[in-house]
């Protein structure tokens, strides 16, 4: 399922909310405003692209506390705050945290609007690594369990000819499941093959 | 001796007879055996006999039974021993007329002359006017005795050199002696204590000598028996003879020891009223309406008013238009025609000045009541608050320069909170504006928006406006001013204007107002303050409390026709019962930067409006402060 991404602005302040909205509308950027944390989250899920705008201060939930449930949910959404003046230690804290920036008020225009977009590029960008690295695993599972044995020994540099005696099959047999990997990984080159591999055990690890 | 010539004692006879006929006395001659040989005219007069109806009978005819037996002893006596008991001397005897009557006369008896046997001659004088005399200065004497004992005076006579000849009954008793220790003694030396004789001693002098009045009044104790001494005011005369030789004096005293000390009790409640009326600083009166002329003041009164209690007297009137200041008069005359007309308790403050020009402050109060059918008795007190009035005014003062302090660190508090506050429109006006800029590349798609966001623009721009007006209106510092306010409308500003502080905290305000409230008479920014206050309070108050849970409500409601309500609500864990007694007391705080000020100030504010700030512990265990405020109405009543 492939979705448009949007911007998701949570503010309390409702001419703040819907002024940023308009300036985001105006670049062209689709905006969904919340009026609070918890309209945001009753709203969210994992899959919706996009980047997040949040103010630091708010009654009920804070944006600090929001930021903290989406990292609990393992959302990978990138997050700007927006801080008041004298908010820099709260600014820090999410940063800490994983925040993808913050913004102090006030701000230029250009520079939220630089942020809101490089934000929705880190996000696409992290989606579609995402969506490879479960495409691999896919095909990993997709392998029988000599052909994962000769995928190993294949990254491991090792001969056809040292495979089979390791294996104790023919080398003809060892051609054949070696040809059989590379077609089942989609791996158009043995170097391709290795960074499937490699990427494979980082998730594992 | 020779016997004279028988004419001249015919003519001697003659005289002798007309002598004897001539006198009021019974004039009798008898022999020794008591035998009458005659009997004058006043004799037979005072008797009711004739001459010879007693011619030959005893003389004992003339007397009582009892008179007549000791008679006869006389003489039997007189005959045997030769030693008379009555000539000479006279006895009184109870006589006997013929009629059987008796009166009193007095017998004497005269031995005649170179008789033998010998005879004797006797006069009876008739003394039954003397004796009816004699009682009835007896009589008058007893009376007034009797009097002077009614009157518990005691009577001492003294001879002229200080002797007691005479104490009476009420003078024995109060020395507790007897007359007869006293009779005799020199009276000073004998009742009065030795360190006061000589003084008692010189005013008697000095009354024989004519050196003071004749009528002496002198105060001295006497001894007496028992020990305690008695303190007796004594008048003394001096007797003087026809020829105005002294001959004593004459003393009534009258025992004043219990009256004294009465009076000496009373004197000293009364300074003691007139201390504690100095101490206090108030003063008394009692007045009549009608006036009787008799008005009383009591000292401190005329000192209050600055004028001498030794010369001037108490003159409502002059009070009046002298000394009540020009400004109050109107009130004081209203008050006081309504004080002299009608019974009722009264109290009213007024500014007098003083005839040396100085100003003060009495609160004077009367209770007036109907007098004996036909008069007003107005009795009162005026009460000189000058220094408590002086000490409010100077309180007052210096209250309004710490509530401009603590607004002022409201401020500082709120500073951080007010420029978020600021930077929400001014965030949103700049987000519209580019917005707009950047949609004005493609008009014809956008003009709605464009047009939108043109609106909020110029909305933001007011409520910026708005903030800042609200913000110079708390740091101003200035005297209390009153003008009519929407209590909600009030209340929404508060509210509005702790929301950022409330969003940094995590908490929420809730803003619950009531219906049909009336328009009150407040000093807005006052109350405000108050508010904002509570509010701030609430907040701090709840940092242990989970942030899901922290809530304040902020409530409006009508209190009946005669006050609104404002209570300020939270759900943190209320104020800790040992202190809630003292919570608004100054300088009682609970947080580490406090002042100790913020509640204190807020009940005087409350209470400049007759208002009240009160706590109370709210049914969920937060804290709830409750402050009322009379509704106009309600105050134009008071």
């Amino acid at each position: 399922m492939i979705r448009n991404p949007s911007v998701y602005v949570v503010d309390d302040d409702d001419a703040v909310r819907n002024s940023l909205r308009m300036l985001l509308k105006s670049v062209g950027i689709p905006a969904v405003a919340y009026g609070s944390a918890r309209d945001f989250l009753s709203a969210y899920h994992a899959e919706l692209p996009g980047c997040l705008v949040l103010d630091v201060r708010m009654p009920g939930m804070s944006g600090l506390e929001l930021q903290e449930e989406l990292n609990r949910l393992g959302a990978v959404i990138p997050v700007i705050f927006i801080t008041g003046h004298g908010d820099i230690p709260m600014a820090v804290e999410a940063m800490q945290h994983g925040a993808f920036d913050f913004l102090q008020k006030p701000f230029r225009d250009q520079d939220l609007i630089d942020r809101v977009q490089r934000a929705l590029v880190t996000d696409g960008q992290n989606r579609s690594a995402l969506a490879e690295e479960h495409q691999i695993a896919e095909r990993y599972e997709s392998l029988t369990p000599r052909e994962r044995e000769v995928l190993a020994l294949v990254t491991q540099g090792k001969a056809n000819k040292v495979m089979a005696g390791d294996l104790g099959v023919s080398q003809r047999t060892v051609e054949i499941h070696r040809a059989r990997v590379m077609e089942k990984m989609r791996a158009s080159s043995l170097a391709q093959l290795v960074r499937m591999v490699m990427n494979l055990e980082t998730r594992k690890a | 001796m020779t016997q004279p010539p028988r004419d001249v004692l015919q003519s001697q006879l003659g005289e002798l007879q007309a002598l004897l006929d001539a006198t009021v006395d019974a004039v009798v001659l008898i022999d020794h055996r008591g035998l009458i040989e005659s009997f004058n005219r006043s004799g037979e007069r005072l008797f009711g006999y004739r001459a010879d109806e007693l011619i030959g009978r005893n003389v004992s005819v003339l007397m009582t039974a009892r008179d007549s037996g000791s008679h006869d002893g006389y003489m039997g006596r007189y005959m045997k021993t030769g030693v008379a008991h009555i000539i000479g001397v006279g006895r009184e005897v109870d006589a006997r007329r013929k009629d059987g009557s008796v009166f009193p006369a007095v017998l004497s008896v005269g031995q005649v002359r170179d008789s033998d046997p010998p005879r004797f001659v006797g006069l009876l004088h008739d003394i039954t006017l003397r004796r009816e005399a004699m009682a009835a200065l007896r009589r008058e004497r007893d009376r007034a005795n009797l009097y002077l004992e009614v009157a518990q005076v005691i009577l001492v006579g003294l001879s002229g050199d200080g002797r007691v000849q005479l104490i009476n009954r009420k003078g024995c008793e109060t020395l507790g002696r007897r007359e007869i220790d006293l009779l005799g003694h020199d009276w000073v030396d004998a009742a009065v204590p030795p360190e006061q004789r000589a003084e008692a001693h010189a005013r008697l002098t000095a009354l024989a000598r004519r050196e003071i009045s004749s009528d002496l009044y002198v105060e001295y104790d006497v001894m007496t028996a028992a020990g305690p001494r008695r303190l007796i005011a004594w008048r003394c005369v001096a007797l003087r003879d026809a020829q105005d030789a002294l001959l004593g004096f004459l003393c009534s005293g009258e025992d004043i020891t219990d009256r004294r000390s009465i009076e000496q009790s009373m004197a000293r409640t009364q300074a003691l009223l007139n201390e504690a009326q100095e101490i206090a600083n108030f003063g008394n009166f009692e007045v009549y309406h009608p006036p009787t002329g008799d008005a009383f003041w009591s000292p401190q009164l005329f000192r209050i008013f600055g004028l001498d209690p030794a010369i001037d007297v108490p003159n409502a009137e002059r009070l009046a238009a002298e000394l009540i200041h020009a400004d109050d008069l109107a009130r004081f005359a209203a008050e006081w025609d309504a004080a002299r007309s009608a019974p009722g308790n009264r109290s009213g403050a007024y500014r007098i000045i003083t005839p040396a020009g100085e100003v003060r402050h009495v609160q004077i109060t009367s209770s007036t009541t109907p007098w004996q059918g036909e008069r007003m008795r107005i009795a009162g007190t005026v009460l000189d608050v000058t220094e408590a009035t002086r000490a409010a005014e100077q309180a007052r003062e210096s209250q309004q320069r710490m509530t401009h302090v603590s607004r002022l660190a409201t401020m500082g508090e709120m500073a951080a909170g007010i420029a978020h506050e600021l930077n929400q429109p001014l965030a949103a006006i700049a987000n519209y504006a580019s917005a707009a800029s950047r949609l004005t590349a493609a008009p014809d798609d956008s003009i709605e928006d464009i047009k939108l966001s043109l609106e909020q623009i110029a909305a933001q721009a007011l409520r910026a406006g708005e903030i800042i007006r609200r913000l110079r209106s708390l740091v101003q510092n200035r005297e209390t001013r009153r003008e009519p306010a929407e209590v909600n409308d009030l209340v929404a500003e508060v509210v509005s204007f702790s929301q950022s502080d409330a969003r940094l905290h995590d908490v929420q305000i809730r803003l619950e107002p009531g219906d049909d409230l009336p328009v009150l008479w407040i000093d807005r920014i006052q109350i405000q303050q108050i508010l904002l206050n509570l509010v701030r309070n609430a907040i701090e108050a709840m940092e242990g409390v989970p942030p899901q849970s922290r809530l304040i409500a902020v409530s409006t409601e009508c209190d009946g026709d005669t006050a609104v309500i404002i209570k300020v609500t939270d759900s943190g864990p209320g104020v800790p019962a040992a202190l809630v007694a003292k919570i608004f007391d100054p300088f009682c705080t609970t947080k580490e930067s406090g002042t100790g000020l913020g509640l204190a100030i807020s009940r005087t504010i409350a209470e400049a409006h007759q208002g009240k700030l009160t706590y109370q512990r709210a049914p969920g265990g937060g804290a709830r402060f409750i402050l009322r405020l009379p509704s106009p109405q309600q105050r134009n009543e008071r």
